[in-house]
């Protein structure tokens, strides 16, 4: 989240951390008011005419660092990616509004260099070993450490951050979170081609986040700040982490911003999209704000894998297995019901919209099977790269 | 018993000569390569060896043996120069489309003012001017190709030589009607010569406009993805030289125009994301050819006065300087990019370069001097261009090589 003010000292720790050039450094959790939320999606440079990947980036952001804005725009690990953040976000309204100026202005510079942009979680025809490292020390670093999973690593995610208030709720919001993230998967899917070809996931982009080291979830007994402080402490001392960077995790707590952060969604085709899911997993969370205390029961590893799997393979299409009462129930259902609970106790007066975008996420096999259904009808990789960067240019609606 | 031939029989074939040369120029450039010295390089020396300035293997009359096959060659580069045309962001993109077109008037002007201050008469500083607006595509795209290059100032330049073999077409249709008809052996006067002139382009605009509408009309019937209709691509290419050539028309112009039609008029699933790649290796013979035929060294540096080296030398330097002038107001491209664009931009092409038709391959209605300067400004094209080419690209920061960093 672009607005929130972090101490210098704590950046340069932080930096250096991150780009493995310093020690390893946590800092401690900046205290932030519950269900505050922000935004960060990456997003693809295309090429005007193949709609493959184009490494414009760098000129992109030139232009943007021209732009008096509420919100921050980023380097991504190769470059044809780039990152924007918006800013602190308290409604629906306020994050559509934001989203689209952003949209507007990415576009718009996107197009002076000879660019398109394009929302979706991974690019259809790309090839990884072409992709070009974005020059900057922290990314030749990743990609010293991690080899060709750092080009491997050009996907396209959305990530939520929310406010969680202190420390240790923050940890308890993590757990609950987790939870539901494969929600937040299907919801967003729509990676359903990888390197060239239809990969049988409606979120291909889902499985390239678990060849790093440290993907996964937050480990189950880890239940206060304390508790991950050492755990941190721990693994800086084998030197296996640095900073909270090098933890891959679906939902990770994010110190410095005072927030929990959802990892798992593919960037949505339209900006309106990410409103939509972003209000919906802050809602969730202000309902276990009101629970204080309260633990997630069931904490299997082994079922929250099994929903992750089922979630980014079949998309909207698949089904739940509902930790908590052990219930088997389609993703529809399962979203159908946390919407209907939540729109009853959602202070935010925009939330009904939001609730109506995720029912259109819903309808037709969501975002992945709108872009099978062009595939099936006779449409190429190139083509449905086009689509979807049309779509994204096309805005609200 | 026959007699015996002196000489060897490849040497009797212009295919095998092509073929022996070709061979020499890979062997040359990549072994340059492998000392980071650009590949096309390879084509100007086995140029050089082979060609006028060497054993005298190849030269415009062996050149004249391919001229159909030439032409076709030129036109092709021509047509994937148009089909790098993005005419929605040269029109709606504001400065930066306005400062390419502003680049493209100012390097022909700079020359032609250049030359006609230093002394060349003003009617053939205008009309060598016209032919310098072109940026040669041939160094260009075999340098993208071989670099792997791409980013935006890759395609600003694209964009560029495109917009400039354009203009210099249209320009060179207006200087040419005006030298024909105000030299020594005119016989028709301007209005009859632009007519003329004006004629061929405007033809090889209207075969370009049918051929399209054949290509279009054979997408629609039957229907078939992008991936599945280079073949309907090549057959129309293919008619519309055909066309070209029998009816003495413009077919730079034609095919550049079928580039630039097929680039933004096929908006869905478009037959260029086939990624169709036309003209790179097309353009290393052609580096080559122009090699070996155009440069001839030894009786250059023999008889060339100090005042035409030094013409020719102004106006290549005077051409990258008046473009870079020129990208001035842009805003897309930082000042490293402008200066790599202006780089990339400094390439020129031959007269029989921008003229290309069945009647039409060399000039001769120049006076000497001219005629002088002309062959210095090629020769410094083929050993300087594709050097400054590689340096701008590089510069530019758009190439890769692969790897890791």
């Amino acid at each position: 989240m672009s607005d929130m003010t972090v101490s210098t000292a704590v950046q340069d720790a932080q930096a250096q951390a991150n780009s493995g050039q310093g020690p390893a450094y946590l800092p401690d959790f900046k205290a932030s008011t519950p269900g505050t939320m922000g935004i960060e999606l990456e997003l693809m440079v295309l090429d005007r005419l193949t709609y493959d990947l184009f490494p414009a980036a760098p000129d992109i952001l030139r232009l943007l660092d021209k732009e008096d804005k509420p919100w921050v725009h980023t380097p991504e690990i190769t470059t044809s990616m780039l990152e924007v953040a918006t800013s602190i976000l308290t409604s629906f309204d306020a994050a559509f509004d934001q989203l689209e100026h952003i949209r507007q202005t990415v576009q718009r510079a996107a197009f002076e260099v000879g660019a398109a942009i394009s929302g979706g979680g991974a690019h259809p025809f790309q090839k990884w070993h072409e992709q070009r490292i974005y020059p900057k020390e922290r990314y030749f670093a990743s990609e010293r450490k991690y080899g060709y999973l750092a080009k491997l690593f050009t996907v396209f995610g959305m990530h939520v951050h929310i406010g969680a208030g202190d420390a240790d709720e923050a940890m308890r919001l993590t757990a609950w979170l987790t939870q539901r993230a494969p929600l937040f998967i299907a919801l967003s899917a729509n990676s359903p081609c990888w390197q060239g070809e239809v990969s049988g996931f409606c979120s291909s982009r889902s499985n390239v986040v678990g060849a790093f080291p440290m993907s996964g979830t937050l480990p189950a007994e880890l239940r206060t700040w304390q508790d991950f402080r050492a755990h941190f402490d721990r693994l800086a001392a084998h030197g296996i982490v640095n900073s909270i960077k090098d933890f891959y995790w679906d939902v990770r707590p994010k110190p410095e911003y005072g927030t929990i952060e959802l990892r798992v969604l593919d960037t949505p085709l339209k900006p309106v999209h990410a409103a939509a899911l972003a209000c919906y997993a802050r809602e969730l969370v202000l309902e276990w704000v009101d629970q204080p205390g309260r633990w997630p029961a069931n904490p299997s590893r082994e079922l929250y894998v099994w929903n992750r799997f089922n979630a980014a393979r079949d998309g909207v299409e698949g089904n739940w297995i509902d930790p908590e009462s052990g219930a088997t129930m389609s993703i529809v259902e399962a979203v159908r019901a946390d919407l209907e609970r939540l729109r009853g106790r959602s202070r935010d007066p925009g939330f009904v919209k939001a609730c109506g975008v995720i029912e259109t996420l819903m309808r037709d096999g969501g975002q992945a099977g709108w872009l099978r259904g062009h595939l099936e009808a006779g449409g190429g990789m190139n083509d449905l790269a086009r689509m979807a960067s049309e779509m994204f240019e096309h805005g609200p609606g | 018993m026959t007699e015996e031939l002196t000489t060897p029989l490849f040497l009797l074939s212009p295919l095998a000569v092509l073929g022996a040369g070709l061979m020499v120029a890979l062997v040359i450039g990549l072994t340059l390569q492998r000392f980071k010295i650009p590949k096309l390089y390879g084509a100007v020396i086995a140029g050089l060896l082979l060609g006028a300035s060497g054993a005298g293997l190849i030269d415009r009359a062996l050149l004249g043996q391919f001229q159909e096959l030439m032409n076709g060659a030129a036109a092709l580069v021509l047509f994937e120069v148009g089909r790098k045309m993005d005419l929605a962001w040269l029109l709606r993109s504001g400065r930066q489309g306005r400062s390419l077109l502003l680049a493209t008037l100012v390097r022909g002007a700079a020359a032609a003012l250049v030359l006609g201050l230093l002394g060349l008469p003003w009617g053939a500083a205008v009309f060598i001017g016209s032919i310098l607006i072109a940026v040669n595509p041939v160094i260009l795209n075999s340098m993208i190709a071989d670099e792997n290059a791409s980013g935006t100032s890759t395609f600003a330049s694209a964009n560029m030589v495109g917009v400039s073999n354009l203009v210099a077409l249209l320009a060179l249709g207006i200087t040419l009607a005006w030298t024909r008809s105000h030299g020594g052996d005119a016989d028709t006067g301007f209005g009859a010569e632009l007519v003329r002139q004006g004629g061929k382009l405007v033809l090889g605009a209207a075969i370009a406009g049918l051929c399209y509408g054949v290509y279009a009309l054979a997408t629609r019937l039957c229907k078939v993805p992008a991936t599945m209709r280079p073949g309907m691509l090549l057959a129309a290419l293919l008619i519309d030289l055909g066309l070209c050539s029998v009816t003495a028309s413009s077919a730079l112009l034609s095919l550049l125009l079928m580039g630039v039609l097929l680039r933004n008029a096929e908006k869905r699933d478009n037959v260029f994301q086939a990624q169709l790649a036309t003209a790179q290796d097309i353009g290393y013979v052609l580096l080559f050819l122009m090699s070996a035929a155009l440069v001839d060294l030894p009786p250059l540096l023999h008889l060339l006065q100090p005042r035409v080296l030094l013409a020719a030398g102004a106006v290549f330097l005077v051409r990258i300087a008046a473009t870079r002038l020129a990208l001035w107001p842009a805003s897309a491209w930082d000042a490293r990019k402008k200066h790599a664009i202006a780089l990339s931009m400094c390439s020129l092409v031959s007269y029989g370069g921008l003229v290309v038709d069945s009647t039409l391959n060399a000039y001769t209605g120049l006076d000497p001097m001219s005629t002088a300067v002309m062959s210095a400004l090629l020769t410094l094209n083929v050993l300087l261009a594709p050097g400054l080419t590689w340096f701008g690209l590089r510069l530019a920061g758009e190439t890769y090589r692969g790897g890791s960093q």
